[in-house]
């Protein structure tokens, strides 16, 4: 029936040959793969997989510890590419670095007024919280804003510039073979399951990626790759005034009608 | 769990992983499949070239904005329990000067990526 496939095709991947580039800095060459990969998954650490279960014990500031481990994972994709010295590798860091900083602050900034909303930093408060009303309507646009980050963070495409086959051939994975390829590859998917559930904590009040993973793949079949300038000119000149000035809307609104609790 | 335990798993997971693939893959390198990818030529130059002025710009506007989403989350955590007009002005002056800069800087051009605002 090909259930098997998937766990053949890793198995295929480790029984590959992994190959050094001579030019390549070999000790940051082969250490970033394990870099990008054991970040990603320390993701898993905190984030609640249910109503009260997660995988470590990790009481208070939930968020920022996944805001600093998705900025942490972005050096993954620079060392891999600046070590593999390939001017392909090179250039697909370049360009995924600048995609998935300037996102990182749209998603901030976007995650800043749900705890604006909230009032706490923690995921299970979040996560209670919206038993009643989910925030996803509370907070249309910016819902939206987030998604869209989201989306541009785990790469995937119309937002694929990092691995732009026609044009890069594999971004920062270019020079990667065997195993430490899969390194990156396994990683890019974990966030992607990681980043699901994310998106229905922090906007809807359940945990489940799966509907994420559809609207990923929705996405993938129905649109185009954006250019590299319009996709950071959109993050900076677009998202970001209209972040900042949310930002000073919120806690205005929320004093003057004396909705702080 | 702690997350050093959480840590020593992750790593021992990835290195059983890489080791078995370094125990189980042939190993028969020779000089053209060693060298440099460069889409069938011969490697020419060195891979470290001159890059676009604009991703360092980018880097240097995500370095402000990142400090200031750090000095927001606080803020941000604890407005319910302060509940002070004093606290919420301090805020507002901190981020009007920000977007203050961010406007300047934007009327400056260094936002214009290459072709998106000449059109």
């Amino acid at each position: 029936m090909g259930l098997l496939q998937a766990v053949t095709d890793g198995v295929k991947l480790i029984l590959k040959e992994g190959i050094i580039p001579n030019h390549a800095n070999k000790t940051l060459f082969i250490l970033s793969p394990f870099f990008f990969f054991g970040i990603s998954l320390l993701n898993w650490f905190i984030i609640p997989l249910d109503y009260g279960l997660a995988v470590g014990e990790f009481k208070g500031g939930g968020i920022l510890f996944t805001i600093t481990l998705s900025e942490i994972s972005i050096l993954g994709i620079l060392y891999a590419g600046y070590s593999s010295n390939s001017k392909y590798s090179l250039l697909g860091s370049l360009r995924a670095v600048a995609q998935m900083i300037s996102y990182s602050v749209a998603m901030s900034l976007a995650i800043i007024c749900i705890v604006l909303t909230i009032g706490s930093i923690d995921y299970l408060t979040i996560l209670y919280s919206q038993s009643s009303y989910p925030l996803f309507l509370a907070l249309f646009p910016i819902a939206l804003i987030l998604i869209l980050s989201c989306v541009a963070e785990t790469g995937r495409p119309p937002m694929d510039l990092m691995e732009a086959e026609s044009e890069l051939v594999s971004g920062h994975m270019t020079e990667y073979s065997g195993v430490a390829f899969a390194f990156f590859f396994l990683a890019e998917y974990s966030m992607m399951l990681f980043m699901g559930i994310f998106i229905t904590i922090l906007l809807f009040g359940f945990v489940n990626p799966l509907p994420f993973i559809f609207l990923l793949y929705w996405l993938r079949a129905s649109l185009p790759r954006i250019r590299i300038d319009h996709i950071l000119s959109m993050g900076w000149s677009s998202l970001l005034p209209f972040l900042t000035g949310f930002i000073l809307f919120l806690p205005s609104i929320l004093l003057t009608f004396d909705l702080l609790a | 769990m702690g997350i050093l335990q959480l840590l020593i798993i992750i790593l021992g997971l990835l290195i059983i992983l890489y080791g078995l693939s370094f125990w189980a893959s042939s190993k028969k390198g020779d000089i053209e499949k060693l060298s440099t990818y460069e889409t069938g030529f011969n490697p020419f130059n060195d891979a470290r070239m001159k890059i676009d002025i604009i991703f360092w710009i980018i880097g240097l506007l995500y370095l402000i904005f990142d400090l200031e989403i750090i000095f927001i989350f606080p803020f941000a955590s604890i407005i319910y329990t302060i509940n002070s007009f004093f606290a919420f002005t301090a805020f507002f002056l901190f981020l009007i000067i920000l977007a203050l800069g961010f406007v300047f800087e934007y009327n400056e051009g260094a936002l214009d990526i290459v072709g998106t605002n000449k059109e």
